[in-house]
């Protein structure tokens, strides 16, 4: 077998699926931006309804400002890693902005949200340790397990009484193992059950990580995410979160009560190996992370926006994820019928995420909508509108 | 104790449902190749075995599991080192 047959499998399982000659999901061009909520896609304007920019500050004039005068003030990229010529004065306070929002001694910045797993898994374990983690978790988090060659365990997903046998068995290697959650899980839009799972994990003396980006700028009383909704805040080791989603940029991050978070800069091949962030993203990010502190109300219009989806999908009969969340996974029987569904979506002006295992929990087939505080009232009519129409 | 054959028979009847009509699931079937399994449902079959025998596996150990029989190997092997 050559490297390029492993390809095949691709190529076999994308035939099968677009049978039948419907147009390829994955990869649609977007032709033109026109708003946080509005694209062209196909010559038509559509409804961006799966887009993870929950607060919609991609258009937010002030973000937009800051990018254009980094821009002028330090040019288009750093060209370098931050152990070498890429670590600007602004990299540096965005890390000092993102430790005091969360009220944390360290904060390091990552070039993606990918990396920043990566990053910080690679840095805390390694070869005989444990990485212990909810089997719904992200790619980013399997990969960085993997990637650190600890022994990846895993636990039921959101079951706490699964985490507790699952330690209980580790006995005398707890003090080496890393239990990783998240705050809200991206596929389905349902919340990690924190409280529990930081009870069982202190008392079995392990370390926390919580992954917050789907919560940043959606949970908690002033946008931190579920470790402040759950006032868990304190005992949790290490948030890692994402600016490419509330922040509207590109770039992820790690903040952390232990100030031995400085120290992951000198070992962590993801961080010390990358380009740093483009000053463009810096500033904006702050920007954003200035108008999530400043703006509560965007928070209030986002939870406006998905109870309202949700319950509207709920009362037309469609099979829906567990918790009512911003991201609002609709469950279909098979791939197909999701795909179907998903052009018909498009045809009404709505553009979701199409969402297929094995990327899904269970193998199920998900048409992901995620709502934005940026969505108009007439803009919540049209998505209702169309999943009303399409009502099997 | 649990041992090798008490492990696979458990195994298959977790495997069975998910096999094709046309197939007989045995020791050397390949759970991917013609089961059709995808790493996913391995992955989550292990984690009813876990529940069942009160063990972990760690996910790394099932790069090379590539029948019922390499599975209950490991297994085995997991209970006897206790």
């Amino acid at each position: 077998m050559s490297l390029l047959d492993r390809l095949g499998a691709l190529a076999e399982a994308r035939h099968e699926l677009l049978e039948g000659g419907v147009d390829d999901p994955f990869g649609v061009p977007v032709e033109k931006l026109c708003s946080a909520t509005e694209a062209v896609i196909g010559g038509r304007r559509v409804v961006m309804a799966g887009t993870n920019n929950y607060l919609g500050l991609t258009f937010d004039p002030g973000c937009i400002q800051a990018a254009h005068d980094a821009l002028d003030e330090a040019g288009t990229g750093t060209t370098g890693s931050r152990m070498a010529n890429g670590t600007y004065a602004p990299h540096m306070a965005l890390e000092r902005e993102l430790a005091d929002f969360y009220e944390c001694r360290a904060g390091i910045v990552f070039s993606a949200g990918y990396l920043a797993n990566l990053g910080m898994i690679t840095a805390l374990i390694g070869p005989g340790d444990v990485a212990m983690i909810d089997a719904d978790c992200h790619a980013s988090i399997y990969d960085g397990c993997r990637l650190s060659g600890a022994d990846i365990l895993r636990f039921r997903h959101n079951d706490t009484e699964s985490l507790e046998k699952r330690l209980a068995r580790l006995r005398d290697r707890n003090s080496r193992t890393l239990v990783m959650v998240e705050g809200i899980y991206s596929m389905l839009g349902d919340v990690a059950p924190l409280a529990e799972i930081v009870e069982v994990t202190k008392r079995h003396g392990c370390s926390l990580m919580v992954d917050e980006a789907h919560s940043l700028g959606v949970l908690g009383a002033t946008g931190r995410g579920l470790a402040e909704e759950t006032g868990t805040a304190s005992e949790v080791d290490f948030i890692v979160g994402t600016f490419s989603k509330s922040l509207g940029s590109v770039g992820g991050f790690c903040v952390s009560p232990h100030p031995e978070l400085e120290l992951v800069r000198y070992g962590s091949r993801p961080f010390i190996f990358t380009a740093s962030p483009a000053p463009t993203v810096v500033a904006s990010t702050r920007e954003a992370l200035r108008v999530l502190r400043s703006r509560p109300e965007l928070r209030t219009r986002l939870w406006e926006n998905a109870r309202r989806l949700y319950s509207r999908l709920e009362e037309l009969g469609y099979s829906l994820g567990p918790d009512v969340s911003p991201v609002v996974a609709v469950r279909f029987r098979t791939p197909h019928e999701a795909l179907t569904f998903w052009h018909g979506l498009v045809g009404h002006g709505v553009y979701v995420n199409l969402m297929l295992p094995p990327a899904t929990p269970g193998g199920q087939s998900l048409i992901r909508c995620s709502v934005s505080a940026a969505h108009t009232p007439d803009q919540m009519d049209k998505i209702c509108e169309a999943f009303s129409a399409l009502r099997p | 104790m649990k041992t090798y054959d008490e492990i696979l028979e458990r195994l298959f009847i977790h495997l069975r449902p998910l096999a094709p009509p046309t197939i007989e699931v045995a020791e050397d079937t390949d759970l991917i190749g013609t089961l059709g399994l995808d790493s996913t449902t391995v992955i989550n079959i292990v984690l009813e075995i876990e529940d069942e025998f009160d063990l972990s596996v760690p996910l790394n150990a099932l790069a090379d599991v590539k029948t019922p029989g390499q599975l209950a190997s490991l297994v085995h092997r997991i209970v006897e080192d206790g």
